[in-house]
C-alpha cells in the first residue's frame, strides 16, 4: 500500500497535468486523461482521501460531459475489466446501451445495492440480466431481480450461487417454477429452499427432483398428499376457463398420470371444483373404458353404471355416494338428486360384488355398444 | 326398484325411526342403520330409503357443498340470490316429502294408500 504521503505526492504531481488535459477540448487529450484516471484507479493499493476523491470526481465529471463515442469507448475499454471503475463513471455507463453497460453491470464493485436496484427498475431487461450475472448479489438486489417476473432473469438468479436469496425471493421463484420447467431444478436445489416451499413445488417437478426433495427435506406421506390436493386445485383453477375443452382436459389427465397420481382419491376434488369433463376423462383412464362410454354411464339415471364402475375400482360406499351426488351437478336442469334416485343407486351398489363389477367391465370393453345403446335411450327419453 | 313392504315396523324401532326422520339429524339415522345392520327381516326399501335420506342431508346441508351446488359463492346479484333461495326451498321440500314417504313405510302403508290419503 502506498503510504498516504507518497499517494498525495504522486497525486499532487499528476493532478495539474490531469486538470490541464481536462481543459483541453481535443479527443486525444480526453483519451489521455481517461488513461491516467484508469491507472490511478486500477492500482489496487490506491486509497484516496476525501479531498482527493472530490478532485478526481471533478475530473471524471468533466470527462463524462464529453459525449464523443470515441472518448466514451476508450473510457469503457480502459475500465472494462476493472471492478474498481469510479462509482460516478460506472453509474453513467450503466445507463448506456447494454453493449456498453454490460461489463460494468456485471463486474463493477463500486455500484451500491441501491444503484443496482434503481438500474433494474429503470433500465431494460438486458440490464437486469447483466446484474443477475454478478459474482455476488445481496438479498435486496435479488428481490428486485426476481420481482421483474422475467423468467430468463429469474433463471439466472436461481442458478447464481453467488446470489443470496430471501424467503420472499424463494417463494416468488417457487411459485413461478410451477409453470416454468427451466426454473424447477435450480430453485429446488437452492441452499435457501425451505421445506414449505419444497412441499408446494413437489408435484410440479420431475420424478428425479421429487426424490431429491424427499431426501433433502424429509417430506412425509401426509405432506405429499396435502401437496397433491393443493397442486391439483392450482392446476384446475389455472384451467378453469377450459373446463369443457376435451383436449386441455386430456393434457391435465396426462399431467396427473405422469406424476403417478391417477387414483380415485382425486375424483371428489375434481368434481367439487366442477371439472365434470375432467372427471369423465379420469374415469375413462382409470377404468380403461372409452370416454363416450363413460359419458353415457355418468349421465345415466339411477347410477347403476356408475355403481359398477366404482365397485370395480375398489371404492367404498361413501366414496360412491360422494361421486354419485357430486357428478349429478353436470346434468342440465335439475341438479339436486332426489333421495329416491339415491336409494336405487345405493341398492345397486350393495348388490354388486367387486368380482361381478369387474366381469361387467370386461364385457363392456369387449362390446361397447351395450352401454352406448343406452345413450340412444337417454336421448329418446329427453 | 324399491318394494313397499307389507309388514309394518312396529314398537320401539318404529318410534326411533320416526324420531330420526323428524329430528333432521344424521347421527340418529346412523344409529338406526347400525341397529338393523344384518337384520334380514328389516324391510330393504326402508333401509335404503333411510340411507338415502342420511346422505341427502349430509350432502345438501353441508355449508360448502350446499354453496357449491347452489352457487352461493358466485351469487353477485339479486337474481342469482333468488335462485339460491329457490334451490334451498326445493331441497327442504324434497327432504320433507321423502321423510313423509318413509314415515308411511314405517307405518306399513302401501303406495296406493299413501296416494289415496294425499288426494
Amino acid at each position: 500500500m502506498w503510504p498516504r504521503e507518497e499517494t498525495m505526492s504522486k497525486l499532487q504531481h499528476t493532478l495539474p497535468a490531469m486538470f490541464a488535459l481536462a481543459h483541453e477540448r481535443s479527443e486525444g487529450a480526453r483519451i489521455e486523461l481517461a488513461g491516467m484516471l484508469a491507472d490511478l484507479f486500477l492500482n489496487e493499493e490506491t486509497q484516496l482521501s476525501l479531498r482527493e476523491e472530490e478532485l478526481v470526481n471533478e475530473l471524471i465529471e468533466q470527462l463524462l460531459q464529453n459525449r464523443s463515442p470515441a472518448v466514451r469507448a476508450q473510457l469503457v475499454k480502459k475500465f472494462a475489466n476493472a471492478a474498481r471503475m469510479p462509482r460516478k463513471m460506472a453509474m453513467s455507463f450503466a445507463y448506456e446501451d447494454i453493449e456498453v453497460a454490460r461489463p460494468i453491470l456485471v463486474t463493477s464493485q463500486t455500484l451500491t445495492d441501491d444503484d443496482l436496484i434503481t438500474i433494474i427498475g429503470m433500465q431494460s431487461r438486458d440490464h437486469a440480466e447483466a446484474i443477475a450475472q454478478r459474482a455476488s448479489i445481496n438479498e435486496a438486489v435479488a428481490d428486485a431481480l426476481v420481482t421483474t417476473g422475467d423468467i430468463r432473469i429469474m433463471q439466472i438468479v436461481a442458478e447464481n450461487m453467488g446470489a443470496i436469496l430471501s424467503r420472499k425471493a424463494i417463494n416468488i421463484l417457487s411459485t413461478s417454477a410451477r409453470f416454468t420447467a427451466e426454473l424447477r431444478s435450480p430453485v429446488m436445489r437452492r441452499p435457501e429452499m425451505t421445506t414449505e416451499a419444497a412441499v408446494d413445488l413437489y408435484w410440479w417437478v420431475s420424478l428425479d427432483l421429487r426424490r431429491y426433495a424427499l431426501k433433502r427435506f424429509g417430506i412425509n406421506a401426509g405432506q405429499v398428499d396435502e401437496a397433491l390436493a393443493k397442486t391439483i386445485e392450482t392446476l384446475l383453477n389455472y384451467h378453469k376457463h377450459d373446463k369443457d375443452n376435451d383436449e386441455t382436459m386430456m393434457q391435465v389427465a396426462d399431467w396427473i398420470t405422469e406424476r403417478q397420481a391417477m387414483t380415485t382419491r382425486i375424483l371428489p376434488q375434481v368434481l367439487r371444483m366442477e371439472h365434470y369433463r375432467l372427471f369423465n376423462v379420469l374415469l375413462s383412464r382409470l377404468s380403461s373404458l372409452p370416454l363416450a362410454m363413460i359419458d353415457t354411464i355418468v349421465a345415466e339415471m339411477g347410477g347403476r353404471g356408475l355403481a359398477v364402475l366404482c365397485r370395480s375400482l375398489g371404492l367404498d360406499k361413501a366414496g360412491f355416494v360422494s361421486l354419485f351426488l357430486l357428478s349429478r351437478g353436470s346434468r342440465p336442469g335439475e341438479q339436486v338428486v332426489h333421495p329416491r334416485e339415491l336409494s336405487y343407486a345405493l341398492a345397486a351398489f350393495d348388490r354388486m360384488s367387486v368380482t361381478l363389477a369387474q366381469d361387467l367391465l370386461r364385457t363392456w370393453k369387449k362390446d361397447p355398444t351395450y352401454i352406448l345403446r343406452k345413450q340412444d335411450d337417454i336421448m329418446l327419453e329427453a | 326398484m324399491l318394494r313397499y313392504h307389507e309388514k309394518p315396523v312396529s314398537g320401539r324401532l318404529a318410534r326411533a325411526i320416526e324420531d330420526a326422520i323428524l329430528l333432521g339429524h344424521i347421527k340418529e339415522i346412523d344409529a338406526i342403520l347400525e341397529r338393523v345392520d344384518g337384520d334380514d327381516s328389516f324391510p330393504e326399501d326402508l333401509r335404503y330409503g333411510l340411507e338415502a335420506l342420511r346422505h341427502f342431508r349430509e350432502h345438501y346441508t353441508k355449508p360448502d357443498e350446499y354453496a357449491r351446488q347452489t352457487g352461493t359463492q358466485t351469487a353477485s346479484n339479486k337474481q342469482e340470490t333468488s335462485s339460491v333461495d329457490m334451490t334451498a326451498r326445493q331441497i327442504r321440500l324434497i327432504e320433507s316429502a321423502w321423510g313423509s314417504e318413509l314415515l308411511d313405510m314405517v307405518n306399513g302403508e302401501t303406495r296406493e294408500e299413501t296416494k289415496a290419503k294425499a288426494s
